[in-house]
């Protein structure tokens, strides 16, 4: 990789995780400035998803050796809730249901966890509605939402566009999107991306795991790494998920 | 078990005639008849198919006494006042309160009140259902409270009659060991609609043991919502028995909270007696420490077109023990019957035991009958996700194990007792956020 | 609907004939000497007897049960022979045994002899409780499989028979458990060795043919590590007015990796339609996971038989292990049936699976009853259980007993139940769209038992639909 950004936002450096004694990170590497979105890509069972859990902190999936770097802090000795509150957000490939808990409480208690881990002053149920309220216009998404509970009956499209929601409201500053697209019709992928557009700025890092290249389509990335067998094989710019879709991985893999 | 205990206990209750005595005459006949039935009835053990993982043995290691009458501060029994209700029937330890009832609510047509006084229509009503189904006579809990009780919380509504605000019923348990007997009687006149609130709740209470019965009778299209909660103190005992008989094209809701008590067992048995009758059990049974809880319900379709629909959920930690019976019974009349039954386990603790069984009896074949049980535990895909968000993960655990009980206390019809309880689950699960 | 389904269903028993072959049948009638007697006949070594005698006395100490959701007139023991063989004694090879014996297989449609073959079924013939011949003992015996009579199995293997005897289902178990180990004259015995792969499907068949003789037979399979076998069990019984008694012990042990699959046919004689006669068939069915990642599968295909009462069930023992039950139950007329399974998890990451289907007809009693239990220390461990019953008729009944405990807060338990009907609308559908209703109702009942029937091995499975098409011909109208 090059030595671009000196100030990453993370830093991630010979990151190995085995499930069953299977590797699935295999001395991977990445590392992300601030404002950056970068793109991974890669056959099924490359280990995009695991990569994702495992900065996440998903307890199923435990690093056998590595370093993670968020912001100069070790990530990797943290339990899942402490890496949210410090600002990592993972968007879920199958979001998960959690019935009776509505999704408006659930944003306040989320949002209102951060905040006090960082000393700030929770914001109460009607300084919260506004602050909801600015993020439902920008995502153009109906107040409906937030009466359900959380996820329980949406559909794929309305579960992924929560996830978005949800990006908005914690506000991270890095988010790793798994497979996002994944399910979407392409109304709904216009929409979802739309939203992922919206929040990106150049203080944020954003890293879009995918399949296709079609989500691409709507948020142009600054890299594009292709993953394969646990570890990054070949990193371009969004010329290389053009060939990718047209040319398959067998090209690369073989190489 | 020790059966020589099991047969002492209560043995002067059980065969001291002087009770009886004291009753009013509309209820003396019904009461003979159940001091005969004791004589041979036993008192039931985990040898009996019905009690196998309901264990009473600590109500018959308690050696109880007849309650005395207590005096509890007005201003604690206040608390418990429903602001909603506009008529309350107050029994303390089983004994009628005179003080803190109110049956200044009354309107035409409705009859609120006990044994003291009441007109001649509702006398006729108590002489045809006190005692008037078999289980008050030939199981031993329910033939006991009818022997014992010399008082009833009767509720009487007219035919066509719209009873607009809920009626509560609290019972008051206070005292150390004392046994109380505790009757309700509720009789709906066709067309007519009504909702009642039992509320059974403790005050510096040891160790006593209530023995409740209601009695509900829903004639012909009438409609009663049926909310009942059980929070008495963790030492206490309580036994419940609710029978429910239907008319033809009735409406009978029923839910259940129980959050307290050390042993709590609770059967129901709802008879449709007449065509496209509906009814609806939901209940939600919250278990922790050592206590023991049996929820057993009987659904039977005795005529054609009948519905019932019901979920019961149970979180169970610590070193409780859970126990769930729901029945389904279709009669060979009982055609185009449809019944459909859930029960939803969730367990926390690896020193807790969840015993189930649902169990259907069809005798009809053109029926639409369906039942499930689940056990399980949270989900640790949910606790990560909740994670992920920052919530840690006792937090997640909580929020998750609210979530699951939450869908029951939606369906509670009252909004103060909804209140009540979501702050009483959220209390347990202790999680500030949702306050 | 033209066609009355209750015609259709009414159809006689074909295995209902008897044999005229001479029998060794003792007078009725149960007490010690009784059990020394058959001890006796059947030359066995002291410790047998001794084994039938405890359990004879324990016997006596007991009392028949009664929670089950079956009626029948109480049994008198003493009325029942306790042993009855065909006579003369067992011949070298099929040639020599007696063509009428033959000749009643070939009427039941049982591959014995060199048609066995060709249908790589090697198969133990139980007949009134004493083996008559099995076939394909050599080719077995080449790979180390011992098949044989558990007459043959206590002479030339008394070290296994001693190990395993009672090792799953002891005596004590039950009242039938303890008459049966008093009592049983004969069986199957199956013995797989480490590693092997069983090269063909074992089979036993079953045939009570004597009036007034009890059926008391005892199967034991204990397979190694790491080995597997299919074993296939079928019953037929000729039609007496009077009831007979089968009172069987199946035993399954699986060690480390070892897979038993154990499939059984019952079309035991089941009365006529007034409920008169039919064989009482209350059996106890164990297996044992004793090993890590062993597996134990029941599929059982019940359609005869006045009285079934029996739950195939799996001790899950090792860590990781896996027990499975498949059934298919149809009572027609005045059967009933009182079945299902029970699976104990005591082992760590064990498994199970239940799929039970039920089929009332006619004016039968149907009932699931099952126990799945997750103990202390079966971490990790699942249940998922599915009960349907279908309905056909309105004078029947179907019901579901299922008895959950779990006493692990990692223990996960499914259970889902329904009953149904063959709606007049889905015949009418049927119907209009040219297909009968004989036709519609059997591709119902197909779709119903197909969960069930994918688990049997493919002859079986031809039978089992050719049995139920049988058993229901004329219910539905």
């Amino acid at each position: 990789m090059s030595a671009r950004g000196i100030l990453s936002l993370i830093e991630i450096k010979g990151l190995n995780a085995k499930i069953d004694d299977k590797a699935i990170l295999n001395d991977f590497e990445l590392r992300v400035a601030p404002g950056e979105i970068h793109a991974i890509m890669g056959p099924n069972g490359s280990g995009k998803s695991t990569l994702a859990k495992v900065i996440a902190g998903h307890p199923a999936y435990p690093v056998s050796s590595g370093i993670i770097n968020f912001q100069g802090v070790d990530l990797l000795s943290k339990s899942p809730e402490e890496r949210a509150r410090a600002g990592i957000f993972m968007g879920f490939q199958y979001p998960v249901e959690i019935p009776g808990v509505t999704n408006s409480s659930f944003l306040r208690l989320a949002l209102n966890t951060a905040r006090s881990s960082k000393g700030e002053e929770e914001l109460d149920p009607i300084e919260f509605e506004d602050y909801l309220q600015d993020k439902l216009k920008m995502l153009d998404i109906d107040p409906d939402f937030l009466a359900r509970s959380v996820n329980e009956g949406f559909s794929g499209g309305e579960k992924k566009r929560n996830e978005i929601l949800q990006m908005a409201v914690l506000n991270p500053r890095l988010s790793i999107l798994d497979e996002t697209d994944s399910g979407l019709d392409i109304d709904a992928l216009r929409l979802v991306a739309g939203g992922i557009k919206k929040l990106s700025n150049k203080d944020n890092g954003i890293i879009l795991i995918t399949h296709y290249q079609r989500l691409l389509n709507y948020i142009k990335p600054d890299f594009v790494h292709v993953m394969y067998k646990g570890s990054i094989i070949k990193t371009g710019g969004v010329d290389l998920a053009l060939e990718l879709e047209d040319r398959g991985y067998d090209w690369i893999v073989s190489d | 078990m020790n059966l020589a205990i099991r047969d002492n206990f209560l043995k002067e209750f059980i065969i001291s005639p002087t009770v009886i005595s004291q009753s009013p005459d509309l209820i003396k006949r019904q009461q003979r008849i159940a001091a005969q039935g004791l004589s041979y009835l036993k008192a039931p053990t985990v040898r009996d198919e019905g009690w196998r993982f309901t264990d009473l043995a600590p109500i018959y290691d308690t050696d109880f006494t007849s309650p005395t009458r207590e005096t509890v501060d007005h201003r604690v029994i206040k608390q418990f006042f429903l602001p909603e209700a506009k008529n309350r029937l107050v029994f303390i330890n089983g004994v009628y309160s005179n003080e803190f009832s109110d049956i200044s609510g009354s309107q035409l047509g409705i009859f609120v009140g006990n044994l003291d006084q009441y007109p001649d229509k509702v006398a006729k009503i108590v002489e045809m259902r006190f005692a008037a189904g078999d289980d008050c006579q030939n199981l031993f809990f329910p033939a006991l409270n009818t022997k014992m009780v010399n008082d009833l919380a009767l509720v009487v509504v007219d035919s066509n009659t719209k009873v607009e605000k809920p009626i509560h019923l609290l019972h008051i348990s206070t005292g150390k060991r004392n046994f109380s007997n505790y009757r309700v009687l509720v009789a709906l006149g066709k067309g007519s609609s009504a909702s009642i609130f039992e509320d059974f709740v403790s005050v510096n209470a040891d160790q006593n043991l209530t023995n409740a019965v209601v009695e509900i009778a829903v004639e012909e299209s009438a409609n009663l919502n049926h909310l009942k909660i059980q929070r008495e103190d963790p030492s206490c005992f309580n036994i419940a028995y609710t029978n429910v008989q239907q008319e033809r094209n009735s409406q009978y809701s029923y839910c259940s909270i129980s959050t307290g008590s050390h042993v709590d067992r609770q059967d129901i048995v709802v008879s449709q007696i007449g065509m496209d009758a509906e009814c609806r059990l939901d209940g939600l049974t919250f278990l922790s420490g050592n206590q023991t809880g049996g929820f057993h319900s009987k659904i039977i379709h005795d005529f054609g077109g009948g519905t019932s629909k019901q979920l019961h959920k149970t979180v169970v930690a610590g070193k409780a023990r859970s126990d769930f019976n729901g029945q389904i019974h279709v009669r060979p009349e009982g055609h185009l019957s449809n019944a459909s039954q859930s029960n939803q386990n969730l367990l926390l603790s690896n020193k807790g035991r969840i015993n189930t069984k649902p169990q259907l009896e069809i005798f009809a074949d053109d029926v639409k009958c369906s039942h499930g049980a689940t056990v399980g535990q949270l989900n640790d895909e949910e606790i990560f996700y909740l994670q992920s968000r920052g919530i840690a993960f006792d937090d997640a655990r909580k929020i998750l194990i609210y979530g699951f009980a939450a869908e029951i206390i939606s369906l509670i019809g009252i909004e103060s007792v909804a209140t009540l309880i979501r702050e009483q689950v959220l209390q347990q699960t202790g999680n500030k956020h949702f306050l | 609907m033209n066609t009355s389904i209750e015609d259709f269903v009414n159809q006689p028993y074909k295995h209902g004939f008897t044999t005229a072959v001479e029998a060794d049948v003792f007078a009725k009638g149960i007490n010690e000497d009784v059990v020394r007697l058959i001890s006796k006949k059947k030359q066995e070594p002291e410790w047998l007897l001794d084994f039938r005698l405890k359990a004879f006395r324990h016997w006596k100490t007991l009392e028949e049960p009664t929670w089950s959701n079956v009626t029948y007139p109480k049994i008198d023991f003493q009325d029942i022979a306790y042993f009855s063989a065909p006579k003369p004694p067992k011949k070298k090879s099929m040639d020599e045994v007696d063509p009428e014996l033959i000749r009643t297989f070939e009427k039941l449609g049982v591959p014995v002899s060199e048609r066995a073959a060709l249908a790589g079924v090697a198969v133990d013939v139980v007949f009134d409780s004493v083996s008559v011949t099995t076939t394909f003992k050599e080719k077995l015996a080449k790979v180390g499989v011992i098949f044989c009579s558990f007459s043959e199995a206590v002479k030339d293997h008394p070290e296994l028979v001693k190990k395993y005897l009672g090792s799953v289902v002891p005596y004590s178990d039950n009242f039938y458990t303890a008459l049966n180990s008093a009592v049983f004259s004969d069986g199957s015995f199956c013995y797989i060795p480490k590693g092997v792969t069983c090269p063909m499907d074992l089979s036993t068949y079953f045939r009570i043919n004597t009036q007034e003789s009890g059926q008391f037979e005892r199967t034991l399979i204990i397979a190694e590590e790491g080995s597997k076998v299919s074993y296939l069990e079928g019953c037929t019984a000729p039609q007496f007015d009077t009831n007979q008694l089968h009172a069987a012990v199946v035993e399954l042990i699986a060690m480390d990796n070892a897979d038993i699959k154990y499939s059984t046919v019952q079309n035991w004689y089941a009365g006529d339609k007034e409920g008169k006669g039919g064989i009482y068939n209350f059996v106890t069915k164990r297996g044992l996971c004793k090993g890590y990642k062993s597996k134990i599968s029941w599929t059982q295909v019940e359609t005869g038989s006045a009285i079934t009462w029996k739950y195939p069930s799996c001790m899950l023992v090792g860590d990781s292990s896996v027990g499975e039950f498949y059934s298919v139950a149809l009572t027609n007329h005045k059967q009933q049936a009182d079945t299902g399974s029970k699976m104990l998890h005591l082992g760590k990451n064990t498994k199970s699976k239940i799929i039970s289907k039920g089929i009332s007809a006619g004016f039968s009693r149907n009932s699931y009853r099952g126990l799945v239990k997750i103990g202390r220390n079966a971490t990790g461990s699942r249940n998922f259980s599915q009960c349907d019953s279908m309905l056909i008729g309105k004078e029947n009944s179907a019901s579901t007993f299922p008895y959950i405990q779990v006493d692990n807060e990692t223990g996960v338990v499914e259970h889902e139940a329904s009953t149904s009907k063959i709606g007049e609308d889905q015949l009418f559908y049927f119907a209009s769209r040219g297909i009968d209703t004989e036709e519609a109702v059997s591709m119902i009942i197909n779709g119903f038992v197909s969960d069930v029937f994918v688990h049997l091995p493919m002859e079986f499975a031809v039978e089992a639909a050719n049995l139920l098409g049988l058993k229901l011909e004329g219910t539905v109208g």
